[in-house]
């Protein structure tokens, strides 16, 4: 019974584009970036975002970050923690600049 | 197509053990810890273990008792939905087939609880059959507060948020009942190798 509650509530989640729009280092490996959403609707607090970058070959590396700003504010902020021998932690917290898409 | 992220390359060499990460899971070394809430100290002596709903009877045991019973130490792959896998971590645990042994049951579904209110459901068949324990120790060592000691359900199969932490009970339904991450969009199943994340996965 409650399944069927449960399915007919929710719905896959299509993936969306992201563009940085501005970067802020918060400590020596904490950086928090600003993102412009495509269709993003106000989130609820506790919720998580999955961030999915794509290389030039194609090849796809997928994390899960927590949701830095409130729901009011305009845009969407993840703080970055750098883990050195990270993979996509470097670059967010690192080479990703402003107009940047992923 | 996805857009490219200007200046993003695989770091990561998918090496000997690409074969054992399911997709979309990349491999850790460390231990991270994630929990829905704060995290639970319940005193040994004040702790048990209980079985019930639809069974003949419900089960009940405390601490010692639990740690009497025939434990199994295995070594398996955890996969966290959060992305990040770990091979080859070692437990020692109570089955839940020892715990379930006597017990007559009309449930084809179970929901495991915790202290906290955490509440996980897991097919009875998938904690059947050798594939869930009741885990205690991880390590060698006892089951860290953090990682859920003093005992935690280790399903690992399935995505890690199924082996709930800090179990207090399993719960026998007859019908399937979504626990909490499940209500909030996370799979009603949970397989990493059909990376079934999200409900509709």
């Amino acid at each position: 019974m409650a399944r069927t509650a449960v399915l007919g509530r929710l719905r896959r989640l299509p993936w969306v584009t992201a563009t940085a729009r501005d970067v802020v280092d918060e400590t020596a490996r904490a950086r928090t970036i600003t993102l412009d959403v495509e269709g993003w609707t106000r989130h609820r607090p506790g919720q998580h975002v999955d961030v999915r970058l794509t290389a030039e070959d194609g090849y796809q590396a997928q994390r899960s970050y927590s949701i830095a700003s409130g729901p009011e504010e305009d845009g969407v902020k993840l703080t970055i923690d750098r883990i050195d021998d990270g993979e996509v932690s470097p670059y967010l917290a690192g080479a990703l600049q402003p107009g940047d898409v992923f | 197509m996805p857009p490219v992220s200007r200046g993003f390359q695989r770091r990561r060499s998918p090496g000997a053990d690409a074969s054992r990460i399911p997709p979309g899971q990349y491999l850790t070394s460390d231990f991270p810890v994630l929990s829905a809430g704060p995290t639970p100290h319940t005193p040994l002596d004040e702790w048990s273990l209980t079985i019930d709903g639809a069974v003949d009877g419900s089960r009940r045991w405390s601490w010692s008792e639990f740690l009497a019973l025939p434990s199994e130490t295995f070594t398996v792959d955890i996969h966290c939905v959060t992305k990040w896998s770990r091979l080859d971590m070692t437990w020692t645990g109570v089955a839940v087939d020892t715990l379930l042994a006597d017990v007559e049951t009309s449930g084809d579904y179970v929901t495991a609880w915790s202290d906290g209110g955490y509440t996980t459901n897991v097919p009875l068949e998938d904690l059947a059959g050798g594939r869930g324990w009741v885990a205690h120790s991880y390590d060698g060592e006892p089951l860290e507060a953090q990682h859920g000691g003093p005992a935690r359900l280790l399903v690992p199969h399935l995505y890690f948020w199924k082996s709930a932490k800090w179990l207090r009970g399993l719960t026998l339904t007859v019908d399937d009942e979504p626990g909490f991450w499940e209500n909030y969009g996370y799979n009603n199943y949970g397989d990493p190798w059909r990376e079934q994340r999200y409900w509709g996965d």
